[in-house]
């Protein structure tokens, strides 16, 4: 197996799904010629041609209202939105009419598009263009929520997604874009629904998302020579989530900490946080600890940025707080 | 191409059946058996008629809140309708969209949105889908006055024009926005110029007058459909009532009597009744028998909604998603 | 204004002790803030179902097939009503008895629990009887003489605290107070050889090497393994030794061997409000060390008030063999060591 990036990975799905079914096209700003701005359509329009893979004008409502209206009769777009924080700007027709038109018409009709956009804090991007508010998303009832981490993930996810005849969210990681890993050649999926344990552990579990799963690695490395062992749950998707192997992890290491970029307010850390309390108190050994970014704008300069986006350090931190409950 | 005289005798039917519905269904909501407010299109019935006269059973429809009369010029059931407007399990979207939400796939009304312009960029990806899939298909999006002004309107247009799709743009200016009129948030007065804006054809037309209706749109269309790219065409037109059934009087807190009464001078209805009775399709007679044929099949909307269950409490969990192939 | 709740407890914690029948006021808690944990409860089991651990559970007469469904399901077994042969419990009369909801959920306790063990007679378990005999053998056997001192804790538990980081990076075990106490015991003990010699009629034989062991409370009694040659180990290696003998004993893990070589045993009881307490020799040995809770104490420094820490040390010896004044010389150097750690770490 070859170790391709999460880019890549992304993109071979969309290769193949393009090639399989010519319902599949893109559309987003500068997908084209430029390859998209975190290059993930790199390659795309000269393979597939400026009528599948076409670069929109700056009008994330229009053009993720056409993706409705595509997908609502007989096509199976996938939209890129350049940054997670420019969701804003289709917020109507992502809440109230991606997510709604299934269901409010009876169910006459299915909206199968994917959503793409990158989250997460990177190089100085500042305020309105590293935010990981995709907890919005999961909120929301008729939208499903993918959360690769892996480029393993991300291409079975994409080619799950894509297939799905519900409208998905594909949120992606821009700090993981560059990342490597392996991933097959030939075609897989990775279910929906379906949370992988990235490491087995009996003392603590760390349920993380996106770039939280590979610091929190990390960190667990290091406490390992200490004799704790941590177990690492990636949920892949946040909406369906995986509560059966979440709670099975808590029952049986009685220990949770729940670490997503998000801010910890009414983000994705506190709801799974408040799952677990409701659904295995009696195994709980420990106060549950979330980890997220601060409660703060995204601020622009280095130092600030830095502690703003939770790290290793976060993590570290709360082990330790958790340490005296071993 | 004039119309013909078959044609015409249906368009008044059509417009006949419109406004009896809508004034049933004002009396329903009055009476407590149509839940919520409902967006009345009396007065507006030229326009809905004219423009699907034109159109396909394939060809797609957005619409709107002010929508059942676009809705039932594009083929809709009657008892299917009333049936959703109470609320019914047996209603076009088993009770769970309700009148701003009416929508029938099956003869291309992609349905009504609630949320101003919501409808327009959905339209035109319908339309790019139609002309990526080479079918042929045409997709007409209907709006007010008020959504030429949102950000859907501009960027939906931008698109379309853009890409070149086959879509239809029609607006109808009831020169008001719930209570807000025209000249208050707009500056301008036609709102076909908007359409150099996006280098496409812009018309404005009277929205009153069914035949021209008929024939603007019919350009319109035909032009979408041989691939030349979307029309933008305003019909000045007005509704008779307020902007929905909790906007009391008529809607007189913001619009003067006279103003009203000088519309419904310009009745569409009866100016085609005028038109048909001179050309001797109509009598007094058949006028009324036509009515009461329509009245007839109202009732039996209304008694079939009556009867019709409603929803059973776990439904309420049934479409959230499509159950095929992923775990809830 | 809420109410702080009285007792602290996780929530893993408060059901434990609920399904052991165990008062959580009774319980002290080893957690951040006094928190009760699991493990407290664990401890708990041990103390607060004194009768029931050392008691014989065969009262309940049933099939293994029984007994096993019956732990399997967490039915109780005096729930089930017995079928079989003079009442024996069988299978089938432990499904029944599942389908009850009033039977299920007790781990562990096979008896009643609380008032019921009152005015009940049981039968000893084998480890208890064993116990009791050498109990009574060693208490009559070897006239017993008690000392006690007190010891400034304030060096120890500084060196204590201030090594730690450092001592679980290199050793990857926590160091203990206990530790510092069997490393002492077992350098003092080189002093005064004595103190390693065991009876043997009327022949005394002095053991060649220093085994040092450190008595473990289980559910079923006391048990004492020891460390090898402590007085040749580093605090590293004892600590760790120490951790994996507490750990094995606890898991029902050690060889015989492993208790059987001790020639001097530590007995602690600190984690309790206990000020000092005698102990009875483990036969056949010749001493043995108890330690009480250590405690802020207020004493007249220059006039001002102070305070430091103390720990009682308790000190019991076999009479034949070992006089008063040895065993006070041995307490003092012992207490000695402990006042002034870091030169106790000069001598390794």
């Amino acid at each position: 197996m070859r170790d391709i990036t999460y880019a890549q990975a992304i993109n071979e799905a969309l290769t193949y799904n393009m090639e399989k079914d010519p319902g599949v096209f893109l559309m987003g700003e500068d997908i084209g010629k430029y390859g998209g701005i975190f290059q993930v359509t790199a390659g795309l329009i000269d393979r597939f041609g400026p009528e599948r893979v076409i670069d929109t004008p700056i009008s994330e409502a229009g053009f993720v209202g056409a993706a409705v209206g595509a997908a609502m009769t007989g096509m199976r777009p996938v939209v890129e939105i350049m940054f997670l924080d420019l969701t804003t700007c289709a917020m109507d027709m992502i809440i109230n009419q991606m997510a709604k038109i299934h269901y409010m018409f009876g169910g006459q009709v299915n909206v199968p598009m994917v959503l793409r956009c990158p989250m997460g804090t990177a190089r100085n991007a500042a305020t309105q263009h590293s935010q990981s508010f995709h907890a919005i998303f999961v909120h929301i009832p008729g939208l499903l929520v993918a959360a690769p981490s892996t480029p393993y993930d991300a291409k079975g996810l994409m080619n799950t997604a894509i297939l799905d005849e519900n409208p998905v969210v594909f949120v992606e990681h821009k700090k993981l874009y560059a990342s490597k890993g392996p991933v097959p050649e030939e075609y897989y999926t990775v279910p929906f629904g379906k949370a992988e344990i990235k490491r087995p552990g009996r003392d603590i579990t760390i349920v993380a998302t996106h770039a939280m799963v590979h610091r929190s690695l990390t960190v667990a490395e290091e406490f390992a020579k200490d004799g704790i062992e941590i177990e690492i749950v990636d949920p892949r998707t946040l909406r369906p989530l995986d509560k059966e192997t979440i709670l099975d992890s808590v029952k049986r290491t009685g220990r949770l900490i729940v670490a997503d970029e998000g801010q910890v307010t009414c983000g994705v850390a506190s709801d799974i946080s408040a799952m677990v309390a409701e659904e295995a108190i009696e195994y709980l050994q420990a106060p549950i600890l979330r980890i997220g970014s601060l409660d703060t704008p995204v601020p622009f300069s280095t130092p600030l940025e830095k502690i703003f986006a939770p790290d290793e350090e976060n993590v570290r931190e709360a082990i330790n707080k958790m340490k005296p409950y071993l | 191409m004039s119309l013909t005289d078959e044609q015409l005798f249906e368009m008044y039917k059509t417009m006949v059946t419109i406004r009896s519905f809508e004034e049933k269904i004002v009396d329903l909501n009055a009476q407590g058996f149509i839940p919520g407010l409902v967006h009345p299109y009396i007065g507006q019935e030229a326009v809905a008629v004219g423009v699907c006269a034109n159109l396909r059973k394939e060809d797609y429809i957005t619409s709107t809140h002010r929508g059942h009369g676009h809705v039932i010029a594009k083929g809709a059931e009657l008892k299917y309708m009333m049936a959703e407007l109470f609320g019914k399990k047996t209603g076009y979207c088993k009770g769970k969209g309700g009148s701003m939400h009416i929508s029938d796939i099956n003869i291309g009304i992609l349905g009504a949105m609630g949320v101003v312009g919501s409808g327009i960029p959905i339209g035109v990806g319908a339309a790019l889908s139609s002309k990526m899939r080479k079918t042929g298909q045409v997709t007409v999006c209907f709006f007010g006055d008020g959504a030429s002004n949102t950000g859907a309107f501009h960027e939906g247009l931008n698109f379309a024009a853009v890409h070149r799709v086959p879509a239809v743009f029609i607006c109808e200016n009831n020169l008001y926005g719930i209570s807000v009129p025209q000249r208050q948030h707009q500056a301008i007065q036609d709102i076909s110029v908007r359409a150099t804006g996006y280098a496409m054809p812009g018309i404005t037309a009277d929205g009153n007058d069914v035949v021209a209706v008929y024939e603007t749109s019919r350009e319109a269309i035909q032009r979408a459909r041989s691939g030349e790219g979307p029309t933008l065409i305003e019909y000045k037109t007005y509704r008779w009532r307020g902007h929905h059934t909790g906007d009391p009087n008529q809607g007189r807190r913001y619009r003067p009597l006279e103003e009203i009464q000088k519309w419904m001078k310009k009745c569409p209805i009866k100016r085609l009744e005028e038109k048909l009775t001179e050309k001797k399709l109509l009598n007094q007679a058949k006028i009324k028998k036509i009515h009461e044929e329509i009245e007839k099949e109202i009732e039996e909307a209304v008694s079939f909604a009556k009867e019709s269950p409603f929803p059973d409490p776990q439904d309420i969990f049934e479409d959230v998603y499509v159950r095929k192939g992923v775990e809830r | 204004m809420v109410q702080e709740p009285k007792i602290k407890a996780v929530p893993a914690a408060r059901w434990k002790a609920k399904r052991n029948g165990i008062d959580l006021s009774l319980v002290k808690g080893s957690g951040p803030g006094g928190v009760i944990l699991p493990r407290d409860i664990e401890q708990a089991k041990i103390t607060h179902r004194a009768v029931e651990s050392i008691v014989k559970t065969e009262t309940i007469r049933a099939s293994n097939l029984a007994r096993k469904l019956a732990e399997k399901r967490g039915v109780r077994l005096e729930t089930a009503k017995g079928t079989g042969t003079r009442g024996r419990i069988m299978m089938h009369d432990v499904i029944r008895a599942s389908e009850s909801p009033s039977s299920l959920g007790t781990e562990g306790a096979k008896l009643k629990e609380g008032p019921s063990v009152w005015g009940q007679t049981f039968p000893m378990t084998q480890m208890r009887k064993v116990i009791a005999k050498r109990m009574a053998q060693s208490a009559f056997a070897a006239p017993h003489v008690y000392f006690f001192t007190d010891v400034g804790m304030d060096q120890l538990v500084q060196l204590r605290e201030g090594i730690l980081e450092d001592f679980e990076k290199e050793f990857k075990t926590r160091i203990s107070i206990n530790d510092f106490l069997i490393k002492g015991v077992a350098s003092t003990i080189r002093e005064f050889p004595v103190f390693n010699a065991m009876v043997k009629g009327e022949e005394i034989f002095i053991h060649p090497d220093i085994n040092v062991g450190l008595a473990v409370a289980l559910q079923e009694g006391l048990i004492v393994p020891a460390i090898p040659q402590a007085d040749r180990l580093g605090l590293g290696r004892i600590a760790q030794m120490r951790a994996d003998l507490v750990e094995r004993a606890r898991t029902g893990k050690l060889k015989l061997e492993e208790i059987e070589r001790g020639t001097f045993t530590v007995s602690s009881l600190a984690q309790f409000d206990i000020l000092f307490f005698t102990a009875i020799l483990n036969p056949p040995q010749s001493g043995i060390l108890t330690i009480g809770k250590t405690s802020d104490q207020l004493y007249l420094k220059e006039g001002q008030v102070a305070t430091k820490k103390v720990a009682h040390l308790g000190l019991s010896v076999d009479h034949r063999i070992i006089d008063g004044a040895v065993a006070a010389a041995f307490l003092q150097s012992l207490k000695k060591r402990l006042e002034n750690p870091t030169s106790m770490l000069m001598h390794l």
